[in-house]
């Protein structure tokens, strides 16, 4: 049943082919068409000694990849999972569908579709970005380097790519919450953006400081268990020798899966209380 | 005789206001059932609730024997239903084939395109879709998965006489051929005369009345006499026994044979006659007299 109803959302979704398109596919098109343009930059500009400096893989790839989550990805994914989430009140369509499917199954199938994309984009991003520096460092005539271990490698690019897509996953948990409970396409917008305006200004009211027994503002402000959870996961060292103590990792962790349950599992509880009259 | 939806003291309220008031009913498996009532009688909440759409305040409802919100193979559509505007008619029907987790029989969505008159414009977007095609695509929708029962809110709403005839024949199709059971709502008390086969009229949430429509029409006397006067409250009034007043006419039950005395006495009281004609009782007579002649819709 599940995997008919995200079929199903997956059908609907990419026929909608401007917002699928906005949502998921032009912030990595953009990343590509920046680094090609900043590439030519620097081709033409700088001396060709400074463009024969060698390229680490390693760090390009881990750097395009925990970059791939940023402000203009979180702000057009949010139209994706408005659309999922919303346009069902929006066209009046659950009375058509709910008689037939479970609540649950249905709420599930555009988490997950999100989900799915929302990790698409991830990857499209990181890989077009780092290809590009590959295919740059190629034409300049730079030796390629990959000055990482595999282990540290794998264990950092993991660990950006699911903090980039965890990024993403939070602003379309709070689409969702805020889909359900306004029943509005605009709503389901504008109030996760003031959310993230809010939950920016928080973060830098309240900053992390380093020692300090501050395990609760990395639990409770999005940006900072991002952040530290980020460094932990990768396992970067904080000082040299030194890494992120595990209660602050997984204060952080804890942290990311809080403010994931409180935008899905508040939009599917309210959901299926819901009367759905009026969509 | 199996019951396919019931009520049972269901009481729907939206603040003060009780859409569905301590209503017992049940639905008759095989046949088309129809559902009528003036506005706000409460037609589409009870649906609504069947559907699993919307909760009860108190009360019980069943669908096929289990609560309702359980995911069955029962198609429905509820007023004029709307789409993604994105999607064409295929579309639309792959969609919430998929959707509502069917595996669909090879052919089965070009069928129903064709069965409500959708195939030429099966790949058209359903934005530039006409109410009426929009009710007809809904109506395939509602028989996607082949379902044993269909609940329909006003089929016919925004189609034209020809598509009113085709819709009423599909019903009745699907009754009669197919087996399966269709519950339905309408305004239109002429379409439900001619296909339901039982109804149920509601009135301020509650039931008014219900049985076959033979039985009701027969139950609601047969010929009467009708007499377009000026001052129907009046002359019910000076008739007595046997007159209803309506707001532009007067019925009155009584034999052929008594019916020129009548008129001669009305006219020697000074009451002008616009118009006497027998009529035959009909659904709308019973309507009228069970919801005190109020707005079928």
């Amino acid at each position: 049943m599940l995997a008919d109803a995200i079929a199903a959302e997956n059908l609907r979704l990419t026929r909608n082919r401007a917002t699928f398109f906005w949502a998921f596919l032009f912030v990595p098109l953009l990343a590509l068409v920046a680094e090609i343009v900043g590439r030519a930059f620097m081709h033409a500009e700088l001396p060709a000694e400074l463009r024969v400096l060698p390229v680490d893989m390693a760090d390009q790839l881990v750097k395009a990849f925990g970059e791939a989550g940023g402000a203009m990805t979180v702000l057009l994914s949010l139209a994706g999972a408005a659309v999922l989430f919303a346009g069902d009140y929006r066209w009046e369509t659950w009375r058509l569908v709910t008689p037939r499917a479970s609540r649950t199954s249905l709420f599930l199938a555009k988490a997950t579709t999100f989900a799915g994309w929302a990790l698409v984009t991830v990857i499209l991003i990181g890989t077009l970005d780092a290809m590009v520096a590959w295919i740059g460092g190629l034409m300049d005539g730079s030796r390629m380097t990959f000055e990482m271990e595999a282990g540290a490698f794998v264990r950092q690019l993991l660990a950006v790519t699911l903090v980039s897509w965890v990024q993403l996953l939070f602003a379309g948990g709070l689409v969702a919450l805020a889909a359900t409970a306004t029943r509005s396409m605009i709503a389901a917008i504008m109030v996760p953006i003031g959310a993230f305006i809010g939950l920016f200004l928080l973060q830098n009211r309240y900053p992390v400081v380093e020692g300090a027994e501050e395990g609760w503002k990395i639990l409770l402000i999005p940006g900072h268990a991002l952040d530290y959870g980020r460094v932990y996961l990768a396992g970067i060292e904080t000082l040299p020798g030194q890494t992120l103590a595990a209660s602050v990792g997984l204060a952080a962790m804890a942290g990311m899966l809080i403010w994931l349950l409180i935008g899905f599992g508040g939009g599917l509880a309210i959901f299926l209380r819901q009367d759905l009259s009026k969509e | 005789m199996t019951a396919i939806l019931t009520t049972l003291n269901l009481t729907k309220a939206y603040g003060s206001v009780r859409a569905l008031d301590a209503l017992t009913l049940a639905v008759p498996e095989g046949g088309v059932y129809g559902v009528l009532g003036p506005n706000g009688s409460g037609k589409s909440t009870l649906f609504r609730t069947w559907l699993g759409l919307i909760r009860p305040t108190s009360g019980e409802a069943t669908v096929l024997g289990g609560p309702p919100g359980t995911p069955r193979r029962i198609g429905s559509m509820i007023e004029t239903p709307r789409f993604p505007p994105f999607l064409t008619a295929r579309g639309v029907l792959e969609w919430l084939s998929l959707e509502s987790g069917l595996k669909g029989e090879a052919g089965e969505i070009d069928g129903l395109l064709d069965r409500v008159g959708l195939t030429e414009a099966s790949q058209r977007k359903v934005r530039g879709f006409s109410v009426g095609m929009h009710q007809r695509l809904g109506v395939a929708a509602a028989l996607l998965g082949r379902p044993s029962m269909v609940i329909l809110d006003e089929p016919t709403s925004g189609m034209d006489p020809n598509g009113i005839n085709e819709m009423r024949a599909l019903i009745r199709a699907l009754a009669d051929q197919d087996g399966v059971s269709i519950v339905l709502a309408s305004h239109q008390l002429v379409e439900v005369q001619k296909v339901c086969d039982r109804v149920a009229i509601l009135n301020r949430g509650r039931l008014a009345a219900e049985g076959k429509v033979a039985d009701l029409i027969g139950d609601a006397g047969g010929e009467r006499l009708r007499l377009q006067v000026a001052e129907t409250a009046r002359v019910a009034a000076l008739i007595g026994a046997g007159a209803e007043a309506q707001p532009d006419a007067v019925l009155v039950s009584l034999t052929r044979a008594d019916a020129p005395a009548l008129i001669r006495r009305l006219a020697g009281e000074g009451i002008d006659i616009f118009e006497a004609r027998w009529v035959g009782a009909d659904l709308e007579a019973v309507f009228m007299q069970e919801t005190g002649g109020q707005d079928a819709r």
